[in-house]
């Protein structure tokens, strides 16, 4: 789960939940809309986290962002569905008007196009090391109680104690006053709740990594001398 | 700091999704005006490394100028057209052609939607449509997960477990948007129809044999 604070599923979770979802005839939507097209180093999520889902939800990187598009892929018995109740009622009664729009799918093509001859995820496999090892790094660091990631999307979650993770009281915006202080040494990430994501552009290098992490783990510093100054541990 | 003037003109005239309003003009809008690569400059020529993405989604980057032709190129032959009422054009089918073959999933057809947000509404309706064809019409229940986000329309939004989303957009009043994002996965029994309420219509449908060869019938015992 991205937006909801970068949540990374325990090893064998999907495998877990499977048997119950079919048991009790639940269809698996898979929300593939942040994970799919190479961020975990697969074309989708659900080949990195072992998931087999009845349908998909696709949009984000499949144009790399540059027009807005968003996809469901219909499995077979969904479509016989739709013909069936079109038989019965008259259509499909259900569209937007920019859905398929011709900008987007003429960018969709090219960016799966450039994905496929640039090996865009034998590249973000080639970096991995450097991201998990930078973000190890971080591990050490006074502020921060938890490192999750999963490929090359990361969360990095603050607290004001490490040893009971006691969280900072939301108001005190501690992760976003980090954010700023990021953005005052030139780079930006985003913060949700106390957990800042990482999810930078698949083409990143590892030099270009190493940048990132160096201002992360400056504004970390500044963020917590801020933490200090303002007393915000004892709250 | 004082607001530069293209600062100032932002505050006064765009709102700005996920934002202390109430604080904008002291905080100040950050306004970008060009990118490459993994970097962003603002207004100001100020470099910022770009380590989101965006919103997670500018997986080249920015500033690909091979992907931006591609763009320019469809904008001069034909900027717009739509799939409604069997209208049909080249980019799209070749899309969803292209997501057929590198979906790990079994796939007929592919559905256009313009976000993420659309998507994932779209995924309720045809689960819905699909129960109801099925002449299963209570079989309506979705399951989300804690801290799940799956977009910020009325439906997708009531999927999601943030409190400043929900807090703006989910009908939880209603009886087709009961909150569902802390109806885990432990409690199957929630996402079951009714046994006592009869299917209104029969149903129009009845999956083939092998599109659903794996799932087994709903089992006769109550759940756990």
């Amino acid at each position: 789960m991205g937006a909801g604070g970068v949540i990374v599923p325990p090893a064998g979770y999907f495998e877990a939940i499977q048997p119950i979802l079919a048991e009790h005839d639940i269809l698996f939507i898979d929300d593939e809309v942040i994970c799919g097209f190479g961020r975990t180093g697969n074309w989708f999520g659900a080949e990195t986290l072992g998931m087999k889902p009845d349908t998909m939800s696709v949009a984000k990187q499949m144009t790399s962002a540059y027009a807005p598009l968003g996809a469901v892929l219909v499995p077979p018995f969904y479509y016989e569905a739709l013909e069936a109740q079109s038989a019965k009622i008259g259509l499909f009664g259900h569209g937007f008007t920019y859905g398929g729009h011709p900008l987007g799918c003429a960018l969709g093509v090219k960016a799966i196009e450039i994905y496929q001859k640039r090996d865009i995820l034998g590249h973000v496999r080639s970096v991995l090391p450097k991201f998990d090892e930078r973000l190890a790094r971080l591990s050490g660091h006074p502020l921060v109680g938890e490192v999750r990631s999963k490929g090359l999307v990361a969360g990095v979650e603050l607290v004001a104690d490490l040893a009971s993770k006691r969280a900072f009281p939301p108001k005190a915006g501690v992760a976003n006053k980090c954010m700023a202080f990021l953005q005052e040494r030139g780079a930006i990430l985003r913060a949700i709740g106390d957990t800042i994501a990482i999810c930078p552009p698949m083409v990143i290098t590892e030099a270009e990594l190493d940048l990132l992490f160096d201002r992360l783990e400056q504004a970390l510093d500044d963020t917590e001398g801020w933490v200090a100054r303002e007393g915000l541990r004892s709250a | 700091m004082p607001l530069t003037n293209v600062q100032a003109r932002d505050v006064e005239a765009v709102v700005h999704p996920y934002t202390p309003l109430n604080r904008l003009r002291e905080i100040g809008p950050l306004v970008l005006e060009r990118g490459r690569g993994v970097f962003v400059y603002d207004t100001q020529g100020r470099e910022y490394i770009e380590g989101m993405a965006g919103l997670w989604c500018a997986g080249l980057g920015f500033g690909d100028e091979e992907l931006a032709e591609a763009g320019a190129e469809q904008l001069r032959k034909l900027p717009y057209y739509h799939l409604f009422g069997a209208k049909g054009m080249e980019p799209a089918i070749e899309l969803a052609e292209k997501l057929k073959e590198l979906a790990p999933i079994d796939v007929a057809r592919v559905f256009f939607c313009s976000s993420g947000s659309e998507a994932n509404d779209t995924q309720v309706k045809l689960a819905w449509y699909y129960n109801n064809a099925l002449g299963r019409p209570n079989k309506k229940k979705i399951i989300s997960r804690v801290k799940a986000y799956h977009g910020v329309t009325v439906m997708t939004a009531s999927l999601t477990d943030c409190p400043t989303t929900t807090s703006i957009s989910t009908c939880r009043s209603t009886a087709c948007c009961t909150p569902t994002a802390r109806t885990t996965i432990a409690s199957p029994s929630r996402a079951r129809p009714r046994r006592s309420s009869p299917p209104a219509s029969p149903p129009t449908f009845a999956p083939s044999s092998s599109a659903r060869g794996r799932r087994r019938s709903p089992p006769s015992s109550p759940s756990r």
